[in-house]
């Protein structure tokens, strides 16, 4: 998913007390993705309830959030509009693995090989229209703002940190820097311990903080050129030059500007549709109406959904929504700066 | 470069009144002052204060340096068991600190004080003013804190009032105007506070008489003197607002 821009990208660790007090937009198909991924029984079966229906993406999502406001954290989740024709490529592959990964883990069980069943069910997590909708009625219910993106979630949340009303955007997305992303941090949805795939090892994961004015002025460029630099490694609209990895690309649009010199220079192919996608990154499609507003918890709500439709335990989500309570709590202190 | 030298009673009044707020505070000096200005992490509480070359014993100040220090540091040189009545801040070399007490040296190494961002000054409009007795205002807050983590400042042309409201409990301290200072108000105005900032803000007012601007849901200031009238401590807190 997305560009891989981890070589140039200089993260720094931090821990998630660091954002407590912060606001942070939160591309909610990526982490909604990753709990669907993680949250997962030893041989690959998703969580579910009594109906067999999947429940790992809202218990990730209760249970995370929980966490996040535990800290004064306020969190605002975005959402996936309709993506833009050239992401169709992309999607259409990814679906393709997933249908893969799905014969592959059967085959796994059938084999008894618990490591490999694991490692392919990940791969075939679906963010299906249901299950988005499941996370936003929980979310309305738990009294936290969500935003539904024109295009690009991660597009549209760059843009909300990019106006200053979030200090920071969350996705594992290093797409997010190319749409402009003053400050992005990663690994909010799973800290501590994680599993490496397919291995016996696990690795400890931090939070992670990337300042955009850094990655750039660190490696003396413009964001246009890192844009450049990404459609040169291929990114979800388009394929990429095969052997351009970061560091040639860093080093091409150092050397030669934008892409166009490069061609001139006989030093890489001309780009299809090199002006769209630019336009994509650059210019996305996005919104100014927005409304970030934190609610009480609708208790009653949110134990209905959770514990009277998908049977989880009253305790645990009551556990939960001591949090949210404390949170709203709170928010009743204003900041000097809201006057 | 400088050195100055300022009783330690001055100097325990601006660490005493900074740290409620914050660990680290970047200082100015200037030739004919010393200023800093921090605001707590939450964003919640606000200190603003000066003091001017007449405050202290000795001043040799010839041109702007900004310091960053850990007021913890500062502090433990002032739990002390000392009874200097000056201390003498040295600055020479960069990054570091001397401070004298009496025949006792510390070197002190200082922050980076471009990790500090300056803190901007919200603008505020607050058209009440009171002065009361600090020992009025601080008897309130020591019955509030019995029964509540918050209290209300509220105040019309007639007085001015605490209160607090407990789950069981409530605490009313009524102030008339006879009473106070002086009072400017032309209407009722009434906002709530964390006790928890506000009972530190209080407790560290060193002067006779504060100086209090009240506004309807709105920030407070608080203001007192310093050092005689050579100094000034301007407090800043944002308000609770009562279900949203």
């Amino acid at each position: 998913m997305g560009v891989n821009l981890r070589p140039l990208a200089m993260p720094r660790e931090i821990s998630l007390e660091d954002l407590g007090h912060k606001t942070i937009a939160i591309d909610a198909h990526n982490i909604l993705h990753q709990f669907l991924s993680i949250i997962r029984q030893r041989d690959g079966t998703p969580l579910k309830d009594a109906q067999g229906r999947v429940t790992s993406h809202i218990t990730g999502l209760l249970h995370r959030t929980a966490n996040l406001v535990e800290l004064g954290i306020k969190p605002v989740y975005v959402f996936d509009g309709t993506p833009h024709p050239l992401k169709m490529a992309t999607l259409t592959s990814r679906r393709e693995i997933k249908e893969k990964a799905r014969d592959a883990w059967q085959q796994a069980l059938a084999e008894g090989d618990l490591e490999e069943a694991r490692k392919y069910a990940q791969q075939t997590s679906v963010l299906s229209p249901e299950r988005v909708q499941e996370a936003q009625n929980l979310l309305t219910a738990l009294g936290i703002p969500h935003v539904e993106a024109p295009g690009e979630g991660e597009a549209q949340a760059s843009h909300m940190n990019r106006r200053g009303d979030v200090d920071c955007t969350g996705s594992q997305d290093f797409d997010c820097l190319l749409f402009g992303a003053p400050v992005l941090v990663r690994n909010i949805a799973v800290t501590g311990k994680r599993k490496m795939p397919g291995r016996q090892k696990w690795v400890q994961v931090s939070p992670e903080r990337i300042s955009l004015e850094e990655v750039l002025s660190s490696h003396g460029i413009r964001r246009e050129q890192l844009v450049d630099m990404a459609i040169l490694m291929g990114t979800d609209f388009n394929e990429g030059v095969k052997g351009i990895g970061p560091k040639t690309a860093l080093k091409l649009v150092q050397e030669h500007d934008s892409v166009e010199e490069m061609v001139e220079a006989g030093v890489a192919p001309a780009m299809e549709h090199l002006d769209e996608i630019r336009r994509i990154f650059l210019e996305p499609r996005v919104t100014d109406d927005y409304e970030l507003r934190w609610r009480p918890a609708d208790e009653e709500a949110v134990l209905d959904f959770l514990s009277g439709e998908h049977q989880f335990s009253r305790d645990r989500v009551q556990g939960a929504l001591e949090k949210f309570r404390k949170f709203a709590e709170g928010r009743g202190q204003k900041e000097l700066f809201d006057f | 470069m400088f050195q100055v030298t300022i009783k330690t009673d001055y100097l325990r009044n601006i660490v005493d009144a900074t740290s409620i707020l914050v660990d680290e505070i970047k200082l100015h000096f200037t030739p004919d002052q010393v200023y800093a200005r921090a605001v707590d992490p939450a964003h919640v509480g606000m200190v603003d204060f000066k003091l001017k070359s007449e405050a202290f014993e000795e001043y040799d100040v010839k041109e702007d340096v900004d310091l960053a220090v850990d007021l913890d540091k500062l502090k433990s040189m002032l739990k002390l068991p000392s009874t200097e009545e000056v201390i003498s801040l040295i600055y020479e070399e960069e990054g570091q600190l001397v401070v004298h007490m009496g025949n006792l040296t510390r070197h002190m190494s200082l922050l980076d004080t471009a990790d500090m961002a300056d803190t901007k000054i919200p603008s505020l409009e607050l058209s009440t003013e009171i002065v009361v007795k600090t020992a009025e205002v601080y008897k309130g807050v020591k019955a509030s804190e019995a029964v509540s983590d918050h209290i209300a400042l509220s105040a019309n042309p007639e007085g001015f009032e605490l209160t607090a409201q407990g789950d069981t409990d409530t605490v009313s301290l009524h102030i008339s105007k006879d009473q106070l200072v002086s009072l400017k108000c032309k209407e009722q105005v009434r906002s709530l506070f964390s006790l928890d900032y506000f009972s530190d803000m209080v407790k560290s007012v060193k002067s006779e008489s504060l100086k209090i601007y009240l506004g309807n849901d709105y920030p407070v200031k608080m203001l007192f003197e310093l050092a005689g009238d050579h100094g000034e401590v301007a407090y800043l807190l944002a308000p609770r607002i009562e279900s949203e």
